[in-house]
């Protein structure tokens, strides 16, 4: 003590304490995937010829641009679903409330592939045929049977948007609950109408706010649309499903679908990245 | 647009009164505000002060009475014996004239202080850019902002963003400044530029109407003191005389609760 009370504070060596618990956790997670990772290679799970076979397969890769499609698409009709029944849900009339609320109780309450094989039988069920016509007209304008109208395609469309409009109503609807109300005093006050508020002030702060969340409902999507495997729709994993029951090499063609949904995954990520980082949080 | 008498006031606040539900927050206000006044609406918190000021741009609606700016009865249309509250396009035209400053400055978070105060000649009055341009740098100039032109509000101390906003309220050249606690967000030292500002602002005859606990600007910047209490005008005097000699026992209270030296 003497010693050290004489030498002046600059000149006394200052130690941090090291966080060894983190450094043993780390080493025994590390431990636990090398494991995981030697039992894979040693098991021969995936033959990399096969793989490398059917990575560039020109159909796969055709299945791979369909559900690239199919959940961009689907996103966006979503956002624009998702942004009506927000809009309707904070607009205080108890009548648009209710529908846009019971909306969001049905979509997002029910399987997505319940949706999706409902909107591809029980449509055409519903309504045999679709006419459109002109009133006072003897011919219609254009008429055909609701079968030939919802190919897969549609059908997974209408049921890949519809839920997930449902999940982007909640999200946009939190983005505008977020923009202060002070931000909508002062532009009311500036002589803003109620639209140019909204498209000046709230939507802009209230989309920077959406960003991540709306980023990660797009990788969803991406992903489901695997779901329209189910009403014969050739996306990648319904293209995979097929060409392994024919050759049964299972675990090689998932893995090539894994790897395309991989990518799919690398590229909206970096979307969001990129969107992050042009519209700024201020 | 209806017409009222006295065309010569800025404002006229003629009976008005405001209720949420049963509550009420002012019951029987009646004022006018000359063109060119300075008016400090004083009073303890919750005596309505703010939700009066809301009131005149119609932020607020109102229970009963009238509000007439300009001689134009704001948020309502007389007819049939009744007022009927207009559209949001013509309340929008009637609040291009009625500038209004807040407690928390509100300034808009994805723009910077030169698009903040462009704003309103750009979208509301669609006026050319380049003009809106030239009247904003003015605007940020006069208060001793332009260099900050291109700073976000983020990047901004409370006190620079009040200037901002009141900058931006001034850019649509309003009749009557409504000025919302403007400087009760801030530390002494920030609060002393946005009165310095206000200050400025009166010397040029700008028509304001000032809610406050600010001593500083309702005793030397303010003409009038209008001091509410319990959602009543408990008095209205010229600032001079309220501080010096206030008529009623609730003000000579509040005084001596705010100025204990004196």
């Amino acid at each position: 003590m003497a010693v050290t009370d004489r030498l002046s504070a600059s000149e006394l060596p200052i130690v941090h304490r090291r966080r060894w618990g983190a450094w043993v956790l780390g080493a025994v997670a590390l431990l636990v995937v090398i494991t995981i990772v030697h039992a894979a290679i040693r098991a021969r799970i995936v033959n990399l010829g096969i793989f490398a076979d059917y990575i560039f397969d020109p159909l796969i890769v055709m299945g791979a641009v369909n559900a690239l499609m199919l959940g961009t698409l689907a996103l966006f009709i979503a956002t624009a679903i998702g942004f009506v029944a927000a809009l309707m849900r904070v607009s205080g009339n108890p009548i648009l409330v209710a529908i846009s609320s019971t909306y969001v109780y049905l979509f997002r309450g029910t399987p997505m592939l319940i949706q999706l094989i409902f909107w591809f039988n029980a449509v055409p069920i519903m309504f045999p045929s679709i006419t459109i016509g002109l009133p006072f007209m003897a011919e219609p304008l254009f008429s055909a049977p609701t079968t030939a109208l919802v190919t897969p395609f549609l059908a997974a469309l209408a049921g890949l948007s519809l839920a997930e409009g449902a999940y982007m109503s909640e999200i946009i609807r939190a983005g505008i609950l977020a923009v202060d109300k002070g931000q909508r005093a002062a532009a009311t006050a500036l002589g803003m109408t109620q639209r140019q508020v909204l498209t000046q002030v709230v939507i802009p702060q209230a989309g920077r706010i959406i960003i991540p969340a709306a980023g990660n409902q797009y990788i969803m999507l991406l992903k489901s649309s695997s779901l329209a495997s189910a009403i014969g729709y050739l996306e990648l994993l319904r293209v995979a499903t097929d060409i392994y029951s024919s050759n049964f090499q299972v675990v090689e063609l998932l893995a090539v679908a894994a790897f395309w949904y991989l990518v799919m995954t690398a590229f909206a990520t970096a979307i969001q990245t990129v969107l992050e980082k042009v519209f700024p949080q201020r | 647009m209806s017409t009222a008498p006295e065309q010569s006031h800025a404002v006229s606040v003629v009976g008005v009164s405001k209720k949420w539900g049963p509550v009420s927050a002012f019951t029987d206000v009646s004022f006018d505000v000359p063109q060119g006044e300075v008016v400090a609406l004083l009073g303890p918190s919750g005596a309505g002060k703010s939700t009066l000021l809301r009131c005149v741009n119609h932020l607020e609606t109102i229970s009963a009475g009238r509000i007439y700016v300009h001689g134009d009865l704001i948020g309502y249309r007389l007819g049939g014996g009744a007022l009927y509250e207009l559209s949001d396009a013509d309340i929008s035209r009637q609040r291009q004239k009625i500038g209004m400053v807040f407690q928390h400055f509100n300034l808009f978070k994805h723009m910077t202080a030169l698009q903040n105060v462009m704003s309103g000649p750009v979208h509301v009055l669609q006026s050319p850019k380049a003009e809106a341009l030239a009247l904003a740098l003015d605007l940020l100039d006069k208060v001793g902002l332009k260099a900050k032109a291109t700073a976000y509000p983020s990047e901004l101390s409370g006190g620079q963003q009040q200037r901002v906003a009141i900058a931006r309220a001034l850019a649509m050249q309003p009749r009557v400044l409504l000025l919302d606690e403007p400087t009760s967000a801030l530390d002494p030292e920030l609060a002393q530029e946005v009165v310095e500002t206000i200050r400025k602002l009166a010397e040029e005859g700008q028509t304001m109407l000032i809610a406050t606990h600010d001593m500083g600007i309702a005793r030397d910047v303010a003409d009038r003191v209008i001091f509410m209490e319990g959602g009543r005008i408990a008095e209205d005097a010229r600032s001079k005389d309220f501080f010096t000699a206030p008529k009623s026992d609730r003000a000579r209270q509040f005084l001596s609760k705010l100025l204990p030296a004196q």
